[in-house]
């Protein structure tokens, strides 16, 4: 095991109260693997991934839990032995990393200062290796010589995926890599994401509210709701045998280019406020499956298959949850507030 | 071009209220700099972001608008409502051609034409009430007096499914949710009773799990209201879903125009294939066939000649190079810019 999360919690403090933005999420990553953190705005896998290199805001109210890598718990280290892993071990594609460059400073010399703050290395055998990534994701090599607002948008991830590799670290952490991109540029951004991670046999934890980009690139995935994991498992299981009604709803809500076109279910309602969450299940209030037992404890996690997580008290009703889930009036409800 | 025009008289449609576009054009004049505006003799460079596009849409009917960034689909829109003065070609309204006064008198072809915003969280204005939004065109227009107007703003309010609407007039857009403000835009939009909508990019800041709603929205407000509404979107999966006919654009040229299911099925332009094949499944099992691309989108200022695409695509030959493909009819209703079909 890579990457261990256990139980992590991490609030924000707002005028308006304290925000419970992760509440007690817990995960592992293997070597070599790729995790795909589903999610909509404000489910919390932005927070996560953050947490995991401890980039935190200056409102962060309360950390709790453990976040294991190599034996250590990253939330407790030193600063020095977080500087060691950060960038070295554990790197990130920021979400929009366009605009994660600085405008006054050419790509050139932004990754040397990625490379060399964390690495004992001359000028010609850093270029020798930003050469090597710049032909791995396909940038040409003049472009090292450029400002950020030269290149075009696909251009500029791309340089962010230089950036991240660059140290050649052990898990990359992609955070919406490619929500800003056009479909073209997506597509070629996600296949050498692929192929660069059989080339480096890095582990990759990648957050989207794309289910396709997910459903291409991860072995497994957990679906994200209000802070929550709602469900677990490999991307085979969740997508070819969901067991949370969230789940189900939120693939029913996704367009795809192939297959039966049925008509597009939406889920009625949004998500609960973080600040004093409902007690019992999070997503009881837009779930038309919902039962009294659902809003009266907070439902666990149970496996309901092996290797299968589900957040959701009525797994054994999954057969007529599919069946009424595929039905437009089940979701046909006034909206709830 | 005719994409679409051949088969009215099937379809029961209300001739009397179809836009036509035909070789619209804008481009925008790129500023040069002071001392080569004094010194140099160059040449105005113009930026062609519409170079020559012609389309139908017919009451009732959802015609979709897909390309990537850059492609000119949100400046025809803006042209289209009149925010941009077309640089030529013609717009036709119920037959009349309307392509200078819809800007000259653009305030009376906001009640024919009414467009939706990208962006719920910034199309509406803080400091208006659910209510005020709603009636402003109303007001402007100088339609109906304060009853008749709420009237209408209940009905508006309704058919976008906010109900009840009488709860929702003095609510602020910040009390409400990103699907919400969206379809508050829509019932705007509406109150009008506009005869062509324009939806540029309309779920793609909202939630995954609320887009279904907005959209079948839309499907089932053009309808009920035989409106001929315009869908724009980058995304083709949910073009898929909604659009009774696309348009693919690229670099200012509708490239490939026809039924969607057509065109998703059987593309036939190289770059529609190319898109279309970068399109990702929510399916881990799904193998997907990707087209190989060559080289990145050539500068919209500096437009080699020939045929747009032809710097990335595979089956281009030596006239592609030099030569403007011109429109083929591949389908019924369906048309390709390019020679090599």
């Amino acid at each position: 095991m890579l990457l261990e999360v256990k139980n992590l919690k991490v609030y924000y403090k707002t005028t308006k109260g304290t925000v419970q933005a992760v509440d007690d999420v817990s995960f592992s990553l293997e070597e070599g693997e790729n995790l795909g953190l589903v999610g909509e705005s404000g489910c919390g896998k932005t927070t996560v991934v953050k947490t995991i290199l401890r980039l935190f805001p200056t409102n962060i109210a309360h950390v709790s839990g453990t976040v294991e890598y190599s034996g250590q718990n990253i939330l407790q280290m030193t600063f020095d032995e977080l500087s060691r892993i950060r960038w070295k071990e554990i790197s990130m594609i920021p979400q929009s990393a366009m605009n994660a460059l600085d405008p006054v400073y050419t790509i050139e010399e932004q990754i040397l200062e990625a490379l060399q703050t964390h690495d004992e290395i001359s000028y010609s055998e850093a270029l020798q290796k930003i050469y090597g990534l710049f032909d791995l994701v396909g940038l040409e090599r003049s472009r090292l010589k450029d400002y950020p607002h030269q290149l075009s948008g696909g251009m500029l991830q791309r340089a962010c995926i230089v950036m991240a590799l660059v140290c050649s670290p052990k898990i990359i952490l992609a955070d919406e890599p490619t929500t800003a991109l056009d479909v073209v540029v997506q597509d070629n951004i996600l296949q050498r994401i692929n192929e660069l991670h059989k080339k480096i046999r890095a582990s990759m934890i990648l957050s989207s509210h794309d289910i396709s980009v997910i459903a291409e690139t991860c072995d497994r995935v957990a679906v994200m709701y209000a802070g929550q994991f709602m469900e677990y498992a490999s991307s085979r299981k969740i997508f070819g045998n969901p067991f949370h009604p969230y789940t189900v709803g939120l693939q029913q809500a996704f367009p795809n280019i192939k297959g039966t076109k049925k008509k597009l279910i939406a889920i009625k309602g949004y998500p609960p406020n973080l600040i004093n969450p409902p007690r019992g299940c999070r997503f009881a209030s837009r779930c038309p499956f919902r039962k009294e037992a659902c809003v009266a404890k907070d439902p666990p996690l149970v496996e309901v298959e092996p290797l299968h997580l589900s957040r959701c008290i009525r797994s054994d009703a999954i057969d007529e949850i599919r069946r009424r889930a595929s039905m437009e009036e089940t979701w046909e409800r006034t909206e709830l507030s | 071009m005719d994409g679409g025009k051949t088969e009215s008289a099937t379809m029961n449609v209300n001739q009397d209220e179809m836009i036509e576009v035909r070789d619209l054009r804008k481009y925008f004049p790129l500023e040069k700099g002071f001392l080569s505006s004094l010194f140099s003799r160059e040449e105005t460079k113009f930026l062609k972001a519409v170079d020559g596009i012609s389309f139908d849409i017919h009451p009732g009917e959802i015609l979709g608008l897909a390309g990537e960034s850059g492609c000119g689909k949100t400046t025809t829109a803006k042209t289209l409502v009149g925010l941009y003065a077309a640089t030529s070609g013609k717009i036709l309204f119920g037959g009349q051609e309307i392509t200078e006064l819809m800007v000259q008198n653009r305030k009376r072809w906001a009640r024919t034409a009414q467009y939706i915003f990208q962006n719920p969280y910034e199309s509406l204005n803080p400091r208006q009430t659910v209510l005020d939004a709603v009636i402003e065109g109303l007001r402007i227009h100088r339609i109906g007096n304060r009853e008749e107007r709420i009237e209408m703003a209940v009905q508006a309010l309704s058919r976008v499914k906010i109900m009840p609407p009488s709860d929702f007039f003095d609510r602020f857009p910040h009390q409400l949710s990103g699907g919400q403000r969206q379809r508050i835009s829509i019932a705007r939009a509406l109150v009008l009773n506009p005869k062509l909508v324009i939806a540029d990019e309309p779920v793609s800041m909202l939630d995954v799990s609320i887009r279904a709603e907005v959209i079948n929205l839309l499907k089932e407000l053009t309808e009920q209201m035989h409106l001929a509404s315009l869908f724009i979107s980058h995304d083709i999966s949910l073009i898929r879903y909604i659009c009774d006919r696309t348009a693919i654009m690229y670099l200012g040229k509708i490239v490939e125009i026809g039924p969607t299911d057509e065109i998703i099925d059987h593309p036939c332009h190289p770059y529609t294939q190319l898109l279309l094949s970068a399109v990702p499944v929510p399916d881990p099992e799904a193998g997907r066939i990707r087209i190989k691309l060559h080289g990145d989108v050539p500068n919209p200022v500096d437009l080699p000649p020939g045929c747009r695409f032809a710097p990335r695509c595979e089956r281009a030959t030596d006239a592609c190079h030099l030569y403007e493909p011109e429109q083929v009819q591949v389908g019924k209703d369906h048309f390709v810019l390019c020679y090599r079909i």
